[in-house]
């Protein structure tokens, strides 16, 4: 089980556009207004990509929250993007029966190639949804894709309310670690704009250890200082800062490897590696591939009371990932059989 | 102190989280939690089932992990005896269970029929318990208190007998590896059946006390000094369990043993059942259990703050700084509250020293006002002037007010001069005297602080009693950020020299702790906007009843209400406020009014007080009383006004909540509510 | 104003230098492997010794400048052989692969210029490896025929107190009881005029809100580190040009 990997990440502006497959199997992805929700789709498709299937997971909640018509209009426009899309309805809230993504996985054949895009699918349904891919027998690699925002949107006091609280900790299925571990916990926060959520995983998990990993380079140069100051209800409370780690917020392999150090430092220490992905979604991208070689850590996320509808605009770069499942079986897929 | 960190120097109050400090250090800081349950240590160990309720941070843990073999162990090493003799002693010993919400949330995974999560449940439960054990078991053997191939031998085999093992085994390691592997197969089938239908194998499934009930009755008959010891099953945050999970937990109780009891921590209505796995059977109070309930808003009782008090001075006398300076006393370093000597700085540093004359405007002219400064201004005392103008606005005559005043302080300076004793002139003696000292003197400093626009300053070990509201926690949060601001301000050989803390220091740790807690209570899980809105409406109309230039009802802070009266959905609300100490009951039920039924009194969070700048103690007088449909207002940013100040009152009241619900004016703020009162005439 | 524009000043502090520097290193890894086609290898280990042995590293600029102090930084953090960083001044450059090392490259022409000022630099061979750039100067170095590579790129967007500057926040800053967008943008020239009448927001205007541990370039507004009028909340070390030999004391 690997503690580092190395990057295999391009920029779909140059290099990776060449590195993408000339169709794919399944292409997953999610709907949403932000103007990124359907861009890596969209570019698949004027490429002439073959897709064979098109599964989009359509977040409910997200959905409701769209008062605007012109966010309506964003959110539905997948609509228009090509023939054979199937949209499954899923709760943004609840992850606990992924059989249905399961299903979809099942079906495919051996060597099968899977594009996953993560632009906007929520936390868990990353960690979620690489689960189910990894059960694949022969699956030997996937392509992620990402599109960064042009920029989150933000209140007018400057906070970031990407999701109301208050926060409910929960584990995300499938990765709920070990029972038997040692008691204490060393704390990994993968921080993000909102401060109270880092708080209130805090508060749940009462740490003996507290790591917070801020994305650094960001997507746009202030966001580094951003997630600080966004979480200082959680500095406030707990000297955290002065054990600051970075990774990239856009390298999910450079997130992966910065775990890997944290977890021989758990072993050392007699600490059980609990993970909070809080931040950017190619970090919770990062921090899913290793505990699926490392199912021993554990990943709890703080559930809000509800998600707004649309948190960014524009769009950033976009990358390519290309994250390898081990042919071998993962640990845990079926001692319980 | 300054940026050059010294070593010895560390803020005695940084780990306030009792889930997060080690064994030695619940052992080294633990205090006998007597005065705040009506029973202490002597009876934790051997009754049945006791049932801790508390709000958050009022020592459950603290209590819990002190019973646990862990600490014990620690006491017993203290002592210079071995763990089996002290166990024999105490009467038991116990193993400490804290399962995270995430955790036990685990266990309500995806609704199948065929997966019997409640099941699984009581198989964990059982396994971890059953770990517990092998770890005292280890740690005696560690110890060489058992050896490990007679007596350890002759325990592990028969452990696996209880587990259900083809092969007997030898050794404790042997059980912990076993136990390891069967915890493995509950986190594999909780980690994979949300992406596949898995079976679920164990070596044996154990139904709720099929090894808990075992294991003590095993122990107790093959360890000789251990025969009449009552493990103890110590379960914390009780509250987070479902309903179903508690009830598994109700029939062990129910059917426990008498080598087994339970000590179970939990917040205020967090226990949501009584009853069992069977139908209709239900714990009796009394008799399977009691309930200890940690008391809160100890206002007076002195045993409280003799409770906190050594709590502190337990920490400070841990670091080496602190006791080689001689500071090991909380009450020295915080010191007492001086009332006058607030009000002086205060006025000290406003240009003008007169303008709380200003609410006289009320009721006289200008000249008059001028006038009346002349005759009553006592410069050495504002809180005598702010009197003076309580008086003058009532319509007692000025010239009888100047007299009260006078004769007032020639006592007091006449007490200065001569000894205490009985020949010492009585302060109080008079009228004037009393109204000072026992009524309004506390109430005369908030009519002064609002005058000026400035915050009253919460300062001193009797004000950080008070304001933890009954909660210890609150009183280590309220000196470790008053230390930490000491920290950054004061140089060490100035704080050594001192060898207080300045008021100043505190009142901004004071404000900082309350600025946090409101913050908190938008993060409880349940109702937190309704409960956002209780906390700062009450606290509003508490604080308009501190600014009233009459002073009709001082240092009003307490509510009364009626929870039968009460809808479904306000019920809920009224009981996670209490649950989460957003408001506290009082003890005794008194009559909100003259004339009024008794009712249960509640008051806010005294922690809260700085941010709405009222009152922290006690007083009797007026309540406000809410029926059901404004109490359900109160938890809505509409509130309702005081009920017991003038119509005309109310009216700027209402303006004022509907411009800025629950907001208080900050310092330097101009209030709408004063201008109002400066427009008015009586 | 000027508060609310010191809270939206990007410092990079000496940890955040140091990361930098080993993000520099494993982008010009991954970059080297990809453009060989050998990123797919069995033995990446092997490949990437290759790719190091075939390199030379040298500083961008003269030697005092800070590309030296960034390079040095480089060394230790990619723990790169010390025979492999170079001086570009003193020694033939070789016919292998070359890579210049600096912080900051924010209009490309101080880059391009020096590089144009060296024998026979091969650009098809050459990498320029930055801290930060901005697409502007990437853009331009790029089209000069050379390989820039930088773990930071600051968009276009970002610079001239664009709208993701986070110094103007699209929610209108006189929401936040600050100022209007059009008052923060006078204040900042009014300032950097008093400061530099030539360049009031900044080298080529760029007026960048950025400092670092060691300096502060002198794209970023002059309200920050100018020293005319003020004492400069981020002080910035310029290059002394020319023969004169500052005024020191000696105490004997």
């Amino acid at each position: 089980m690997p503690d580092h990997v190395f990057a295999r990440i391009w920029d779909l502006e140059t290099t990776g556009r060449s590195r993408l497959s000339k169709n794919y199997d399944l292409f997953i992805g999610g709907c949403g207004s932000d103007t990124r929700a359907y861009s890596a789709l969209r570019s698949l498709v004027k490429k002439r990509t073959s897709l064979g299937e098109v599964l989009l997971l359509d977040f409910a909640q997200r959905s409701s929250a769209i008062v605007d018509a012109s966010e309506r209009a964003q959110y539905d426009s997948y609509e228009s993007i090509g023939p054979r899309i199937k949209v499954q309805s899923c709760s943004p809230l609840e992850s606990r029966d992924m059989r249905g993504i399961g299903s979809e996985l099942l079906g495919l054949p051996s060597g099968a190639k899977v594009a996953l895009d993560i632009s906007v699918l929520t936390k868990p349904y990353i960690f979620a949804v690489m689960r189910a891919i990894s059960e694949i027998p022969g699956l030997g690699f996937v392509h992620v894709l990402y599109t960064e925002p042009g920029r989150y949107l933000h209140t007018p006091s400057g906070t970031y309310p990407f999701s109301k609280g208050p926060y409910r900790v929960v584990d995300i299925p499938g990765f709920a670690g070990r029972l038997s571990g040692p008691k204490d916990v060393l704390l990994v926060l993968l921080l993000g704009f909102e401060g109270s959520a880092s708080k209130a995983v805090f508060e749940e998990l009462t740490p003996a250890k507290v790591v917070p990993v801020n994305g650094f380079p960001s997507y746009l140069l202030h966001y580094k200082d951003e997630s600080i100051v966004q979480n200082d209800p959680l500095f406030e409370q707990v000297a955290a800062i002065e054990d600051l780690q970075f990774a990239p917020a856009a390298n999910p392999f450079e997130t992966f490897n910065v775990l890997g150090d944290l977890k021989k430092e758990a072993d050392q220490l007699q600490l059980s590696l609990v993970i909070s992905p809080i931040g950017p979604k190619p970090m919770a991208l990062g921090a899913a591939l290793f505990c699926l070689h490392h199912p021993e850590a554990r990943v709890v996320y703080p559930m809000p009371a509800s998600y707004e509808g649309k948190v960014s605009t524009d769009l950033g770069k976009s990358w390519l990932y290309e994250v390898e499942f081990p042919t071998a079986s993962l640990p845990g897929k079926s001692s319980a059989g | 102190m300054s940026l050059r960190s010294d070593t010895s120097y560390r803020n005695p109050f940084e780990d306030q989280n009792a889930l997060q400090m080690n064994p030695s250090r619940v052992y080294d800081l633990y205090c006998d939690p007597k005065p705040l349950l009506d029973r202490g240590e002597a009876d934790f160990f051997r009754e049945k089932a006791i049932f801790f309720e508390g709000s958050r941070g009022c020592g459950k843990t603290m209590v819990l992990r002190h019973l646990s073999f862990e600490v014990q162990s620690i006491a017993a090493k203290e002592n210079g005896v071995r763990l089996l003799d002290h166990i024999q002693a105490k009467g038991g010993v116990g193993f400490y269970l804290r399962i995270d919400n995430a955790r036990l949330l685990s266990f309500q995974g995806p609704k199948r029929p065929r997966i019997p999560w409640a099941r699984l449940f009581e198989h964990y439960f059982e396994l971890s318990v059953a770990t517990s054990f092998v770890q005292l078991l280890q740690l005696l053997q560690s110890r060489r208190e058992i050896d490990p191939d007679d007596l350890g031998r002759k325990i592990a085999r028969s452990i696996g007998d209880v587990l259900g093992t083809e092969v007997p085994f030898e050794s404790f390691q042997e059980i912990d590896h076993h136990i390891f592997q069967e915890l493995r197969k509950v986190e594999d089938f909780i980690n994979l059946s949300p992406y596949r239908e898995v079976q679920f194998n164990p070596t044996r499934a154990f139904r709720i006390g099929s090894l808990t009930g075992e294991l003590p009755r095993l122990i107790c008959h093959l360890v000789e000094p251990l025969a009449d010891a009552k493990f103890l099953i110590l379960i914390d945050e009780f509250e987070n369990f479902s309903e179903a999970q508690q009830r598994a937990l109700n029939s062990l109780i129910r059917s426990a043993g008498p080598n087994l009891g339970f000590r179970l921590a939990m917040r205020r209505e967090g226990l949501k059942t009584l009853g069992t796995t069977r139908p209709s059977e239900t714990l009796r109070a009394n008799s399977d259990f009691r309930r200890a309930t940690f008391k809160d808003v100890l206002v007076k009782e002195g045993e409280y703050r003799t409770f906190l008090e050594r709590l502190a001075d337990k920490r400070l006398a841990r670091v080496p700084f602190f006791v080689e300076a001689g500071l090991t006393s909380i009450r020295k370093i915080l010191g007492e509250e001086d009332d006058e000597e607030e009000a002086r700085r205060l006025i000290e540093r406003k240009k003008d020293k007169t303008l709380h004359f200003e609410s006289l405007k009320l009721a006289y002219t200008d000249p008059e006002i001028a006038k009346l400064k002349e005759s009553l201004r006592c410069p050495a005392n504002p809180l005598l002037e702010q009197l003076n103008i309580l008086y003058l606005l009532r319509g007692r005559d000025a010239t009888e007010i100047q007299r009260s005043m006078t004769e007032y302080l020639r006592a007091v300076e006449a007490g200065k001069r001569t000894h205490r004793g009985s020949t010492a002139p009585k302060l109080d003696g008079t009228k004037y005297g009393w109204d000072y000292i026992h009524k309004y003197k506390l109430a005369l400093l908030f009519r002064l602080t609002f005058a000026y626009k400035a915050q009253k300053e919460y300062y001193g070990f009797n004000v950080f009693c008070f304001l933890s509201s009954g909660i210890p926690r609150n009183f280590i949060n309220l000196c470790k950020t008053a230390f930490h601001q000491a920290q950054f301000t004061l140089s060490e050989e100035e704080f050594k020299k001192l060898g207080t803390i300045p008021p100043d220091i505190q009142a901004e740790a004071a404000r900082k702790e309350a600025e946090v807690e409101l913050t908190n209570i938008a993060s409880i899980f349940q109702f937190a906007n309704e409960l956002s809105w209780l906390a700062k409406n009450l606290g509003t109309v508490f604080a308009e009843y501190h600014r009233d230039p009459y002073l009709r009802y001082p240092e009003t802070n307490t509510l009364a209400l009626d929870p039968g009266s009460l809808d479904d959905y306000n019920s809920s609300v009224l009981r996670a406020a209490v649950m989460n100490s957003v408001i506290q009951p009082k003890r005794r039920e008194q009559k909100s009014g003259p004339g009024l039924s008794i009712l249960p009194n509640y008051t806010l969070n005294r922690l809260l007080c700085p941010v709405f700048n009222i009152s922290y103690r006690t007083r009797g007088g007026i309540l406000e009383r809410y029926s059901d449909s404004e109490f359900g207002r109160m938890c809505r940013e509409e509130g309702v006004p005081p009920h017991h100040l003038p119509a005309a009152y109310r009216r700027s009241a209402r303006r004022l909540a509907a411009g800025r619900p629950g907001q208080v004016p900050q310092h330097g703020q101009q209030s709408t509510l004063d201008d109002a009162f400066e427009t008015q005439r009586r | 104003m000027a508060l609310f524009m010191l809270t939206k000043f990007v410092y990079l502090g000496d940890q955040e230098i140091e990361y930098l520097c080993r993000q520099m290193y494993r982008q010009f890894l991954h970059d080297a492997l990809e453009s060989s086609g050998r990123l797919d290898a069995a033995d990446l280990p092997t490949e990437i010794q290759r790719v190091i042995a075939s390199t030379r590293f040298y500083h961008l600029g003269g030697p005092g400048e800070s590309g030296g102090y960034v390079l040095y930084l480089f060394r230790q953090q990619s723990k790169i052989p010390i025979h492999l960083v170079l001086n570009p001044l003193k020694e033939a450059l070789p016919a292998s692969n070359l890579c210049f090392v600096d912080d900051l490259s924010l209009s490309g022409e101080q880059a391009r210029d020096y590089l144009d000022s060296l024998p026979k630099v091969p650009r098809d061979r050459t990498t320029l490896l930055f801290m930060a750039v901005t697409s502007i100067a990437k853009d331009l170095l790029t089209r000069e025929g050379f390989k820039v590579i930088a773990p930071i790129v600051i968009d276009e967007k970002e610079t001239k107190l664009g709208a993701a500057s986070g110094m103007i926040l699209d929610c209108g800053l006189e929401l936040r009881g600050v100022a209007t967008e059009a008052e923060l943008r006078r204040f900042a020239e009014e300032y950097g005029r008093l400061a530099w009448s030539g360049f009031p927001m900044g080298f080529k205007a760029l007026g960048l809100a950025l400092g670092l541990h060691h300096n502060t370039p002198d794209d970023t507004l002059p309200i920050f580190w100018s020293d005319v009028n003020w004492f400069p909340i981020m002080p910035r070390h310029p290059k002394v040009e020319g023969g004169v030999v500052p005024e020191e004391r000696y105490f004997v």
